[in-house]
C-alpha cells in the first residue's frame, strides 16, 4: 500500500492555526515556515506531526477520500497535500433528517520540507480515512552515539 | 490448560493498561437522510477499522462504538497535534418504524454507512383516487 511522492521532503506549515506554531516549528524542523494561502480554495484536513530519531511522521484525517483521489506533489520544497472528497450516493428524493459532515469537497495542505529529510525515500500509506506520511531523516540527521576509547 | 488461560488474562491486563490512559469518547458527527423505504446514516470515523467497530441495537437502541488504534503517546516528539487521542461512541434511539432485524452497514474509508430499513408502518403509501 505503500507509494513513493515524486520529488524530494518535508518542513511544514498550512493554513490558520499553522501560524501560530510556526515558531515552534521553525526551532524544531529548522526551516522556514509560510503560509502557502491555499486555505481559500478548500479546507485543511487536521493533521498531527510527530519527530522520531530517524524520521518525522505526518498523520491526516481523510474520511471518505480513495487512494486514487489523493495526491501528494513535492515542489520547491514544499509537499502539498490535495484530495477530493466526492459526495456519497444519496437517492434523488430523500429528505435530509441531520447535516453534521462538511460534506463534499477538496481538502488542501502543504507542508514545507527541512533540509534534513532524506527527500527520496518519502513513503505514504492511507487507510481507514488516515493517511501516514513517513519522512526519513538523512542519516547524518540522525543522532548517534560515539563511544570513547 | 488453566495456565495457558491466566497467560491470556495477563496479556489482555496489560495491553489494556498500556493503551487505555484518559482516551475520551467522542460523538462522530452524522449525516442522515431519509427516503421512502429506509434512513441513512453516514458517519465519520477516519481510524476506525471494521475489526474495531461494533455495532449493537439493544431495546430500540442503536449504538456505535469505534475505537481508534494508536501508537503509545511516548513514542516520538509531538510537534503539532490537532487530531486528539480519541475513540467514537453515539447511539440513536430506534422508532417502532424501523425494522431493526434488517439493519445493514458498511465501513469504508472511515466512513460508516448504516441503513436502518423502514417497516410497513413508516412507509408512505400512495392513495388511489378513483
Amino acid at each position: 500500500m505503500y507509494f513513493r511522492i515524486q520529488g524530494f521532503p518535508v518542513s511544514m506549515h498550512a493554513n490558520s492555526s499553522w501560524k501560530n506554531v510556526a515558531d515552534e516549528l521553525n526551532a524544531v524542523m529548522g526551516s522556514l515556515v509560510e503560509d502557502s494561502g491555499v486555505a481559500s480554495t478548500g479546507f485543511g484536513p487536521d493533521v498531527n506531526i510527530v519527530e522520531h530519531k530517524d524520521k518525522f511522521e505526518i498523520v491526516a484525517e481523510l474520511p471518505g477520500v480513495k487512494k486514487e483521489d489523493l495526491t501528494l506533489k513535492m515542489e520547491k520544497g514544499e509537499l502539498r497535500l490535495t484530495a477530493e472528497r466526492k459526495p456519497w450516493s444519496v437517492a434523488e428524493n430523500s429528505r435530509v433528517v441531520r447535516k453534521e459532515l462538511r460534506g463534499s469537497g477538496t481538502y488542501v495542505r502543504s507542508f514545507r520540507i527541512p533540509d534534513e529529510v532524506e527527500s527520496t525515500e518519502i513513503g505514504a500509506q492511507l487507510s481507514d480515512g488516515i493517511l501516514r506520511i513517513e519522512l526519513p531523516k538523512k542519516r547524518v540527521a540522525q543522532p548517534m552515539e560515539i563511544s570513547v576509547k | 490448560m488453566q495456565k495457558n488461560e491466566s497467560k491470556d488474562m495477563m496479556k489482555i491486563g496489560n495491553r489494556a493498561l498500556a493503551t487505555t490512559p484518559a482516551v475520551r469518547f467522542i460523538s462522530p458527527p452524522v449525516d442522515i437522510y431519509e427516503d421512502n423505504e429506509a434512513f441513512h446514516v453516514i458517519v465519520e470515523m477516519p481510524g476506525v477499522t471494521k475489526d474495531s467497530l461494533s455495532l449493537t441495537v439493544e431495546s430500540h437502541r442503536l449504538s456505535i462504538k469505534g475505537m481508534v488504534v494508536t501508537e503509545p503517546a511516548d513514542s516520538g516528539n509531538p510537534i503539532l497535534q490537532e487530531i486528539p487521542d480519541r475513540n467514537y461512541y453515539r447511539a440513536f434511539n430506534l422508532s417502532d418504524g424501523i425494522d431493526s432485524k434488517n439493519i445493514e452497514a458498511t465501513l469504508e474509508d472511515g466512513v460508516l454507512t448504516i441503513t436502518l430499513r423502514k417497516n410497513e408502518k413508516l412507509q408512505s403509501k400512495e392513495i388511489r383516487v378513483k
